[in-house]
C-alpha cells in the first residue's frame, strides 16, 4: 500500500515537470523543472531495484545535462523573448488524442513480464557483467565511447569563437 | 500493487508531453529538453521491463540512451549556439530561411 502511494507521489512529480518543460513561461523555469522531472525519473528506478541507473541519471542529467541547459538558456538571452506564438487549439487535441490512444493500445497488450518487480539486480556487477561481458555489449558500449568522443570533438569545433583554427 | 502497465502508462504520458513540446515548441532550447523528455520516457520503459523480467540487459541498454542522450545534448546546444550567434535569435521560425 506504502509502495502504491511512493509511487504515486513520484509519477505526479515527473509529469508536473514535464508538464512544467512543455508550458513553463519563461525558459528558466522550464529548465528547473525538467531536473525535477528528470529527479523524479530517477526515483523511479529506484522503485524499480535499478540503483546504478539511478546514480547515472543524476550524475549526468541533474549533474551535466541539466547545467548545460543553463548554459545555453544563459548564452542565448533567449529568456527575453517571452511572446508566445497563439497556441491553435488543433494540437493539444491530437496530442491529448494520441495520449489516449497509446494508453488504449497499453491497456489492450499482454506484456510477459508479469514477475516481481525488482526481479533484476541493478547493482554495479550486475549490470557491468552485461556490460562489458563480449558476448553481449561489449562492442556497442566500445562504439558508444567513440560516438562521445565524435560528439565532444563536434560540439568543441561547432561552438569554437575564432574562424582561424 | 504496482504492476509492469503502471510504469508504462506513465512512460506514456511523459512521452506524449515530450512529443507535443517538441512539436509546438519555436524555442530551441524548449525543443531539446522535451527530446531529453522523449527519452526518459524510453529509458522507464527499459528499466521496467528489465525489473519485471529478472534480465539486467535492459539496464546496460538505459546506460547507452542516457550517454547518448548527453552526446545528443551536448551537440544540439553546440548547433543552437552557432544558430544563435549568426542569427540572433533561438526562434525556430527565423531559421526557417535555411528551408528551400
Amino acid at each position: 500500500m506504502i509502495q502504491d502511494a511512493v509511487f504515486l507521489v513520484i509519477s505526479l512529480c515527473a509529469v508536473a515537470g514535464a508538464a512544467g518543460v512543455v508550458f513553463a513561461q519563461r525558459l528558466f523555469h522550464a529548465v528547473l523543472s525538467l531536473a525535477l522531472c528528470l529527479l523524479s525519473v530517477a526515483a523511479i528506478y529506484i522503485t524499480l531495484g535499478a540503483e546504478f541507473l539511478a546514480v547515472i541519471q543524476v550524475l549526468v542529467y541533474a549533474g551535466g545535462v541539466v547545467v548545460l541547459f543553463l548554459f545555453a538558456v544563459m548564452l542565448t538571452k533567449s529568456d527575453l523573448q517571452l511572446k508566445r506564438e497563439p497556441l491553435d487549439t488543433f494540437a493539444p487535441v491530437s496530442a491529448v488524442l494520441f495520449g489516449v490512444l497509446v494508453l488504449f493500445y497499453i491497456a489492450r497488450t499482454g506484456f510477459v513480464a508479469h514477475g516481481e518487480r525488482g526481479a533484476a539486480p541493478g547493482d554495479v556487477a550486475s549490470v557491468g557483467q552485461v556490460i562489458f561481458s563480449p558476448t553481449k555489449y561489449a562492442l556497442p558500449f566500445e562504439l558508444v565511447g567513440i560516438l562521445l568522443l565524435a560528439a565532444m570533438v563536434g560540439a568543441i569545433y561547432l561552438a569554437r569563437r575564432d574562424e582561424r583554427w | 500493487m504496482v504492476t509492469v502497465y503502471h510504469y508504462v502508462f506513465l512512460a506514456a504520458v511523459l512521452f506524449t508531453i515530450g512529443a507535443y513540446g517538441m512539436l509546438s515548441a519555436r524555442n530551441a532550447v524548449r525543443v531539446l529538453m522535451s527530446i531529453e523528455l522523449m527519452l526518459n520516457a524510453a529509458n522507464i520503459n527499459l528499466v521496467a521491463f528489465s525489473s519485471y523480467s529478472g534480465t539486467v540487459a535492459g539496464q546496460g541498454l538505459a546506460s547507452f540512451v542516457i550517454a547518448i542522450a548527453a552526446a545528443e545534448a551536448g551537440v544540439g546546444i553546440a548547433i543552437l549556439l552557432v544558430l544563435y550567434r549568426s542569427m540572433r535569435s533561438v526562434n525556430l521560425r527565423d531559421a526557417a530561411v535555411m528551408r528551400w
